[in-house]
């Protein structure tokens, strides 16, 4: 029987889903009657704490669980004709026929519960207006995939026939795959250890900051534990050494469980990303449904030359994030080996970025100058030397890095395509094909327009790009070049 | 090789700078009056308000407020007033072109090819003085859409039938 018999009939998902629909259904009532839950606990009379919770929660667990199977047993899929469709709902009944054709992403997921009974879920992601997301919660294992490859293929395929007639061992030709870029262990390391680990830092400061508000509102006065001078330096001296090595292992671990075992392919026309320790994920994506690649480093990355990459598929703002296909620790060279795969050619080497105007960074040093001097005027109006150093150190770094930022600040466009390069100590670049536009813009403060300069907005299905401080003269025919290319442009852009 | 951005070797093509915008009905002008007088009476309305019953201590402050309130009444006219001017469309062969702003001006091109599906709205004041607007969807996200307010109801129909028309769209009625 070939795959796309099996799915042609109604199919269920695997008993296991049953878990996690229940797990799911119990976290939607719990957000949903909180508030009730506090006003029966708070304004209700008679019985006491522990026979109510458990009330409580054997009621919301029953009702949970019920709904759960109701909607296990209500909920079928099928792949007929050129049509993913599936039936849901318990009260209301909703049948969804998803023309293949539409799909953007199917996503296989598999998290702990998933891997211990040996099934996946499946996420089915539709672009434009109309989102639509399907999700089926567990297939056993080996029936995913087929439907995965089935959805993939019959996606591919030429549908304009009206009927699907590929034999079954046609039906998935062995699809070359080519690993563009792994991650070791030693290289998860280096990623770990590179990270921007003041992100990691935040959490403890926000952890600290948590057990002190607690302690003081457990009426224990900090003030009076507060040693002397030279056990408070001591003791900063340790705080910064702790805190240095607590920031570089929450970055590690989190590198680690989003990263492990990373490998990202060439598979026929696209490419897919699998990576995750405690949750497995796969993200697909065909080379015509990219929009936009975005790589970055930071001043660490530099010593290892290593970037992050991101590609970036149409959809809605909200889902991006989800669907784009995050490839971290590559190397230039894998870069351009993924550029010569999607454009057949190194794109981004052969561009040349041409800085902003200059205004730019006067305009930001002189709101920075304007805010000094506020804050310096608030300082000596106080009498307090703290906020006079402090207002100096932020105004030396923000100078500072208003004059990096100028510096990485820049676009570079050939006709083809369309580059921005921004950043403060690291690089990040952007870079998209010029037909895969949406909509070209450019806007202009009463500042700019006095001395010829535009911020150009460059709308892509995957994000805007922002140019700030643009020669007007300059963008204007790149305006005209880049509307005329997308309005002649015969290829696909999703 | 450096692949600076030249536009010597192509022919020469139609520029945005030289689209001859087509102004919104002139209705519209009320609209944008009406609205902006509408916000500046509630504002007013909260201080004379707050006033009244002493809350917020600005009983003490009351005069200056008032005088900021003019101030600000003065300038919102006067924007408002310079921003219809400003405001205009143009359709052009491919694409839709759309200015607005005094101020802040924005130039937004959307070619007809990109464009997803479009609709005609109609807020409550803008009923009542018939207008309608238009809006062109692309698939960029809310900052590419095109919205052309202060449109009578033959006119934005007619942009309709022609922006879906050029965008091979099917869209049902």
């Amino acid at each position: 029987m070939s795959p796309a018999d099996i799915f042609a009939q109604p199919q269920r998902q695997s008993a296991i889903a049953i878990f996690l629909i229940i797990f799911r259904t119990y976290r939607v009532i719990v957000k949903q009657i909180w508030p009730f839950v506090i006003v029966w606990f708070i304004g209700g009379s008679g019985g006491n704490l522990s026979t109510r919770l458990s009330l409580l929660v054997g009621g919301i667990a029953v009702v949970s669980m019920i709904v759960s199977i109701l909607r296990y047993y209500r909920f079928t899929y099928s792949v007929v004709g050129d049509e993913l469709i599936v039936e849901r709902g318990v009260l209301q009944r909703s049948r969804v026929a998803l023309p293949l054709a539409r799909i953007q992403t199917i996503n296989i997921e598999q998290n702990i519960v998933h891997k211990v009974f040996n099934v996946i879920g499946v996420k089915v992601d539709t672009a434009g207006s109309a989102t639509q997301e399907i999700t089926i919660s567990a297939v056993e294992a080996r029936r995913g995939a087929l439907l995965q490859q089935l959805l993939l293929s019959k996606r591919v395929s030429d549908t304009s026939s009206g009927e699907y007639l590929l034999p079954a061992e046609a039906a998935f030709p062995p699809v070359a795959e080519e690993v563009v870029h792994s991650v070791d262990l030693a290289s998860l390391l280096i990623i770990g250890l590179t990270q921007n680990h003041i992100r990691s830092g935040w959490i403890i400061i926000l952890f600290i900051g948590w057990i002190l508000q607690n302690l003081t509102e457990a009426g224990i006065e900090i003030d009076e534990y507060l040693p002397s001078v030279a056990e408070v330096l001591l003791l900063g001296i340790y705080l910064v050494v702790a805190f240095a090595v607590l920031s570089l292992l929450i970055s590690i671990g989190r590198t680690i469980i989003q990263h492990y075992g990373l490998t990202f392919v060439r598979v026929g026309d696209g490419f897919r990303l699998e990576s995750g320790l405690v949750t497995r994920r796969s993200v697909a994506a065909r080379d015509t449904k990219i929009q936009v690649l975005t790589w970055s480093d930071n001043l660490l990355r530099k010593i290892p030359g290593i970037y992050d990459l991101s590609i970036k598929q149409a959809g809605p703002q909200a889902i991006n994030i989800k669907k784009s296909i995050r490839v971290a620790g590559i190397k230039r060279r894998g870069i351009a080996a993924i550029q010569e795969m999607l454009y057949g050619t190194d794109v981004s080497a052969g561009l040349r970025i041409e800085p902003v105007n200059i205004r730019w960074l006067y305009r930001r040093l002189f709101v920075w100058s304007l805010l000094s001097i506020v804050g310096a005027v608030v300082g000596y109006i106080m009498q307090e030397t703290g906020v006079i150093i402090a207002v100096s150190v932020v105004i030396v770094y923000a100078y500072l890095s208003s004059f990096m930022a100028y510096r990485k600040l820049g676009f570079a466009c050939d006709g083809e395509y369309f580059s921005v390069r921004r950043g403060v100590w690291g690089e990040q670049y952007t870079l998209m094909p010029v037909f895969k536009l949406q909509a070209v813009a450019y806007h202009s403060s009463p500042y700019q327009r006095r001395h010829g300069l535009v911020t150009a907005v460059l709308h892509t299905a995957a994000g805007t790009l922002r140019v700030p401080f643009v020669p007007r003269d300059t963008f204007v025919p790149l305006m005209d070049h880049c509307l005329y290319i997308v309005e002649t442009d015969q290829r696909e852009w999703m | 090789m450096d692949r600076a951005f030249t536009n010597d070797q192509l022919y020469d093509l139609p520029s945005v700078d030289d689209v001859n915008y087509v102004p919104v009905h002139r209705a519209y002008y009320q609209y944008r009056l009406w609205v902006t007088t509408l916000w500046l009476v509630i504002m007013l309305t909260g201080i004379l308000v707050c006033y009244w019953l002493r809350w917020l201590g600005i009983q003490y402050v009351a005069e200056y407020l008032v005088a900021g309130w003019m101030l600000l009444a003065i300038a919102a006219l006067y924007i408002t007033h310079r921003g219809y001017g400003i405001l205009g469309y143009a359709i052009r062969q491919h694409d839709v072109v759309f200015r607005e702003g005094w101020i802040y001006r924005s130039i937004v091109a959307a070619p007809y090819v990109r464009v997803q599906h479009c609709e005609i709205s109609q807020g409550p004041i803008a009923r009542w003085l018939s207008l309608h607007q238009i809006e062109v969807f692309t698939a960029g996200g809310s900052g590419s859409d095109v919205t052309i307010p202060g449109l009578d109801l033959d006119t934005a129909n007619r942009l309709r039938t022609y922006i879906i028309h050029k965008a091979g769209v099917n869209e049902p009625s």
